[in-house]
């Protein structure tokens, strides 16, 4: 069972990786954007 | 777009909860007598591969219904799932290589489902480059939703031929060991089952919050196409 | 109404075999591409009645591409292509007519390149070059239909050669899996065809029925 466990850590850093680092980067870029909108448009919803 | 706000909190902590539930199943799955420990990579791989197919459904009815209807939402959900399906396809395509590796003995196999998937990845990448490259922002929305339902159609086509294609060709030793290993029963089960609905949340909510990064990109691309040109 | 999808497609072929710049381009492009595979692979000549196949079909996918580049050209230069949406026929029809003129070009290569390639190559295949040729212009059909749609998917679109390479290889997967299967099918005394020739008709069927449709939404203003 040890034997495999290099794999198995690799796919789940991976997953975490992949998954949560795009989640994060689109969650910051729309904040960023969110923030030029207001500024840009204060009255708007 | 309100109700995306709306839903994205709970959403996001409802995912949470049902990845951690699924962690722990996963650590207390006891290990397969055929592949170990490997097994455990397989519940990362085969939610990843359900929720690139089931990203893929979601964009071709996205797809359809802005052709149909013409609503802007539509579109924005589409480019949202493609987004998420290509994130999803890849790492399908990374754990199945890492899986491969020890029980194959092989980074890559030309089996099937992992021709399927390079071939669905391609597929993605050429939707967001399409989108990108013309210059009518209503055009390119037109042309990648039209692209998205022809691929639609396409992908049981491409599936089945590489299918036939595969199994003609293979070698029986790799046919053998693939149906041993890919086969989960028993104790097996909850923690894929469990990690399949967390990863569907996943992508909902990974779809909601490129959904509203598009949306203020593209506010905020209008306001400045309205301020380049204030007589329009 | 078929006369005017015959008068568009006439005009590209008959238009081009004046000036021969598509033909004459598609050609010499499968040329160097089977110089590329000789220099590649250097093939004796078992190996090459093995790798005829692939060839003819990667070679006959990528020369499609050059032949797509330029299906919609001559509108693009005088900006015709929004007088050709405003004849009076429908969208389907002018869809109908470039297809066609895409198709016949793309089957005159496809007759040159094939006596070619097994010159080139040194294949003795000389009583099986009907069905091949069947073969290869039965994949055809659906190649050059979604291949055309694609073609005014990408008009005006930026680095389009590239773009229009990247969105047909993928989806061409089953043409060429299929294809390939099936002229080494015909190469081998107990190949198998039959199904292959299925999947490439099912393939031809899927595009045929639905690009003009696709074409009529791409073009809707």
């Amino acid at each position: 069972m040890s034997d495999y466990t290099p794999y198995v850590t690799a796919v789940y850093v991976l997953a975490f990786v992949i998954l949560g680092g795009y989640t994060l980067r689109w969650h910051a870029s729309w904040k960023k954007l969110q923030r030029q909108l207001d500024h840009l448009d204060p009255e708007a919803p | 777009m309100n109700i995306l706000k709306k839903i994205q909190l709970p959403l996001g902590l409802l995912t949470l909860i049902s990845l951690a539930v699924g962690a722990w199943y996963v650590y207390q799955a006891p290990a397969d007598f055929q592949q170990g420990g490997a097994v455990r990579i397989l519940y990362v791989h085969v939610p990843s591969a359900k929720m690139a197919l089931l990203s893929y459904l979601f964009l071709t009815v996205a797809s359809v219904l802005y052709l149909w209807k013409r609503w802007e939402g539509a579109d924005i959900v589409a480019e949202a799932a493609t987004a998420v399906g290509a994130a999803f396809t890849a790492l399908t395509l990374a754990s199945g290589a890492i899986w491969g590796k020890p029980m194959w003995g092989t980074w890559w196999a030309w089996d099937a489902r992992l021709t399927s998937m390079l071939v669905l990845l391609i597929i993605y990448k050429g939707l967001m480059v399409l989108r990108h490259s013309l210059d009518d922002p209503v055009k390119g929305a037109r042309a990648t939703a039209i692209l998205a339902i022809i691929g639609g159609v396409d992908l049981p086509i491409i599936h089945y031929s590489v299918v036939w294609w595969r199994t003609l060709h293979q070698p029986p030793s790799l046919t053998a060991a693939e149906n041993s290993s890919v086969h989960i029963s028993g104790p097996l089960l909850p923690p894929l089952l469990i990690l399949s609905g967390a990863f569907i949340l996943l992508g909902l909510y990974m779809v909601t919050v490129k959904a509203r990064q598009i949306e203020a990109r593209r506010r905020l691309d209008a306001l400045e196409a309205a301020r380049m040109h204030p007589d329009e | 109404m078929l006369k005017a999808a015959y008068r568009i497609a006439w005009k590209d072929v008959a238009g081009d075999l004046r000036r021969r710049a598509t033909l004459s381009s598609m050609l010499f492009f499968a040329i160097s591409v089977l110089v590329v595979f000789q220099a590649a692979f250097e093939p004796d000549r078992k190996e090459a009645v093995r790798l005829l196949p692939g060839l003819l079909w990667a070679t006959t996918l990528f020369t499609t591409l050059v032949g797509l580049g330029r299906v919609f050209q001559a509108e693009e230069e005088d900006g015709a292509f929004e007088g050709l949406l405003l004849a009076s026929v429908p969208r389907g029809v002018i869809f109908f007519g470039k297809w066609l003129g895409n198709l016949l070009l793309t089957l005159l290569v496809e007759l040159l390149i094939l006596p070619l390639t097994m010159v080139l190559f040194n294949v003795d295949a000389w009583t099986q070059v009907p069905a091949i040729l069947g073969i290869l212009g039965l994949g055809t059909l659906g190649l050059t239909g979604l291949g055309t749609l694609l073609a005014a998917m990408t008009r005006g679109a930026r680095s389009r050669e590239t773009l229009l390479a990247l969105l047909l290889l993928p989806l061409t997967a089953p043409l060429l899996i299929s294809g390939v299967q099936a002229v080494a099918g015909v190469l081998q005394p107990d190949g198998v065809v039959a199904p292959w020739l299925k999947l490439l008709i099912i393939f031809d069927l899927v595009y045929l029925a639905m690009t003009p449709w696709a074409f009529g939404w791409l073009v809707e203003e």
